[in-house]
């Protein structure tokens, strides 16, 4: 390779790509809002502090020490944002205010509930009515459900045993009550060794994955740049120069390639410095060095190979935009860029697997949350090698067969 | 004539899918430091035999010998091409356009400097070398085009319709850079529809139609065919009083400034006479041939058979 050919085609294609302001903010701009946007507006839903809590009106037509008693647990689990409604509401009068949308659930305690409390017999679900609101997520449901549940067994168990802590008190013994609290197990977050209370935040979730997608996003300022060049004549001119195709490629894609890290470093530092600025948590850089270099190589390398694949079969810039693009958001779809991949039902999770936008986010998540190490990145940086040599050696040949055409 | 620096030999080349040959056993001999025209309509075979010539295409069938290369790699040393698109880059100033292709032909940055400089000068781009090339006029780009072909000092420079679609000014420019190459002994084989400017610049020329070679010969003897009594006179400037004087021979006048008088050779001394009373100022006077144009025209429509001889 002659260094002087390679050097003209990287100052050449870099001073081009440093002249088109289009490409420059599609590929800096966009995944840059993508990672604010997205990383402050989920925080609550990663936090380990205590977001915005559930809305939860209750209305008590029981007025007795044992329904004052469900409130008080309600609200002191945290999980809920408790307000009281007047009393007798009627249940139209309820539902009402859930579709106003201030609230999650309502919880209505019929009168009597005391009585049926203390009775084993008596079921509970005629006494306490939980309505849950038409926009509330099944999730939401389940969680509060659990918590519910949790607090009405404990305060029956409480009334049951009233006739036992009294006698105990009377005879001098200690006071019996079940508190839950000490039949909790201990929660770990598998997060970074030695930092089990360091849970996984909006950031550290937002800025792999768009920044992954983002990447992916040179597939249309390159693709362009080659049909223009074919559509120009200038491919053809280059053909006939003594220079080998291999140079004016390497050439040419190597300030790609040098874009795409410089993507990663700034989403990087976006995700470290700038989401904390504004409000946000601060990204961890976890993991190793070489475990993230190397995910951002074999990521830049698939997004190159996938451009070449797209400037090869498409005739005009308008078709390779349409492609690159659409592609891009589809991969980004089904690789669990859009939504986590965790919140996807297990036949989608298992389709997330076709797209390398998922083999290259599973890779940054297992540095970045899982402490990984090169060989835990090893798989997925193979894979997405594999791929992106794969689409280059489809270019080429479709390539060479355009060009006898 | 020169030895020849470019013999082709029985070339055909087919593109894939296509029903028909785009070339059928093409022979042409192209004499060293000539300038070669390749004439044919749209369609021909031109840009075909050029794209095999240069190197972009790969020989399917014949023998093609360019001067002493030997691998593809020498052709391409050896020579350039220049297209008929604008193939540089819109977004790159003119000089940087050429310091692209200097580097990428491998010339050390020196020789590129100068390289630059010669045919900055040669093709008058100096006062536009800033500019992006995007914003030039269609005249510059084709000369910024021509620029970068002559940047590796070439000794085959293949020139496909550099004048095509450009103002007067521009195109005498190439037409007089094209014209200076003849002195650096260089070999240029063109192609073009302005028959005035083959004409003008061609040492020899083929015909090419449908694929096949339908003339190839010396520009001399080519319009010395048919063109025996046909007297071409151009003045400096036009003379609408001669039109009454020159009745009695079958005249054909252009704008008072061309004239087209088919005359016996015992007639011409009266003829010239008739132009000599009238004081007229005379550019150009030929005898015994024929336009170019025309007589390309007449090969076409006849589909000259024979195949014409190689000189």
């Amino acid at each position: 390779m002659s260094l002087r050919q390679w050097t003209s085609g990287v100052r050449k294609e870099w001073t081009l790509l440093t002249r088109d302001w289009h490409a420059l903010g599609l590929l800096f701009a966009m995944p840059l809002a993508f990672v604010l946007v997205m990383s402050l507006a989920m925080q609550d839903q990663f936090s380990a502090r205590a977001g915005k809590k559930i809305g939860v009106l209750i209305v008590d037509n029981d007025v007795s020490v044992a329904s004052k008693a469900l409130v008080t647990a309600l609200q002191n689990s945290g999980a809920a944002d408790i307000r009281i409604a007047a009393k007798a509401s009627d249940v139209a009068a309820l539902q009402a205010a859930l579709r106003a949308g201030d609230h999650a659930f309502a919880i209505a305690i019929a009168p009597g509930y005391a009585q049926a409390l203390a009775d084993a017999k008596i079921t509970l679900a005629d006494s306490v009515v939980l309505t849950v609101a038409p926009d509330t997520s099944k999730q939401t449901e389940m969680i509060f459900q659990g918590t519910l549940r949790e607090i009405m067994a404990r305060e029956r168990l409480n009334a049951l045993f009233a006739p036992l802590a009294l006698l105990s008190r009377s005879q001098g013994g200690e006071d019996i009550a079940f508190d839950t609290e000490t039949a909790r197990p201990r929660i770990d977050y598998v997060y970074r060794a030695g930092k089990a209370s360091q849970a996984p935040s909006a950031v550290q979730q937002s800025v792999p994955a768009w920044l992954v997608f983002g990447t992916f996003f040179i597939v249309i300022p390159l693709s362009n740049t080659l049909i223009r060049e074919r559509q120009q004549g200038t491919a053809r001119r280059l053909r006939t120069l003594p220079v080998s195709q291999g140079v004016l490629l390497a050439g040419k894609l190597a300030p790609y390639f040098a874009v795409n890290q410089l993507q990663v470093v700034l989403m990087l530092m976006v995700g470290r410095y700038l989401v904390p600025a504004l409000g946000g948590e601060a990204l961890q850089l976890n993991g190793s060095m070489a475990a993230l270099v190397a995910m951002s190589v074999a990521v830049s390398c698939t997004a190159i190979g996938y451009a070449l694949l797209v400037a090869s079969i498409t005739r005009t810039t308008e078709q390779a935009s349409l492609l690159g693009g659409a592609g891009n958001l589809i991969l980004a779809a089904i690789g669990g860029i859009m939504v986590p991949k965790f919140v996807m039902p297990e036949t989608m999770q298992q389709l997330t697997n076709i797209s390398p936008m998922a083999w290259g986010l599973e890779g940054f998540l297992d540095v970045l949350l899982r402490d990984g190490t090169l060989s835990d990145v090893a798989n997925e940086a193979a894979a997405l090698l594999s791929f992106g040599m794969g689409m280059l050696a489809l270019a080429w040949i479709v390539q060479a067969r355009r060009t006898e055409q | 004539m020169n030895a020849a620096v470019i013999t082709v030999r029985n070339v055909s080349h087919r593109y894939r899918g296509a029903a028909d040959d785009a070339l059928r056993g093409i022979d042409l001999q192209i004499p060293r430091g000539s300038i070669f025209g390749l004439l044919g309509p749209n369609g021909a075979g031109k840009s075909t035999l050029l794209s095999l010539l240069s190197g972009s295409l790969s020989l399917q069938q014949g023998q093609i010998e360019i001067g002493a290369a030997q691998t593809k790699r020498d052709v391409k040393t050896i020579s350039a091409i220049v297209p008929q698109e604008y193939a540089f880059y819109d977004d790159l100033s003119g000089r940087e356009n050429l310091d692209y292709f200097a580097g990428v032909c491998a010339l050390s940055p020196r020789r590129a400097a100068e390289r630059i400089e010669h045919c900055a000068q040669m093709c008058r781009l100096t006062t536009v070398l800033a500019q992006r090339a995007g914003h030039y006029s269609g005249g510059v780009k084709r000369r910024l085009n021509l620029a970068i072909g002559l940047l590796n000092e070439p000794q085959i420079l293949y020139l496909d319709e550099p004048t095509v679609g450009i103002d007067a000014e521009s195109r005498q420019y190439i037409v007089d850079a094209i014209h200076d190459l003849r002195s650096t002994g260089i070999t240029v084989v063109y192609t073009s529809h302005y028959m005035e400017e083959v004409e003008k610049l061609c040492d020899a020329l083929a015909v090419i139609d449908h694929g096949r070679v339908v003339v190839q010969e010396t520009m001399d003897s080519l319009l010395h065919r048919g063109g025996g009594r046909t007297l071409h006179v151009r003045l400096k400037e036009p003379l609408p009083s001669l039109l009454a004087a020159l009745q009695s021979y079958p005249t054909e006048h252009v704008d008072y400034r061309h004239w087209q008088l088919e005359l016996a050779a015992d007639q011409l001394p009266a003829a010239l006479g008739v132009f000599a009373t009238h004081s007229a100022r005379i550019e150009r006077l030929q005898y015994g041939i024929s336009r170019l144009e025309k007589i390309y025209l007449q090969l076409l429509a006849n589909g000259d058979a024979d195949g014409g001889s190689p000189q």
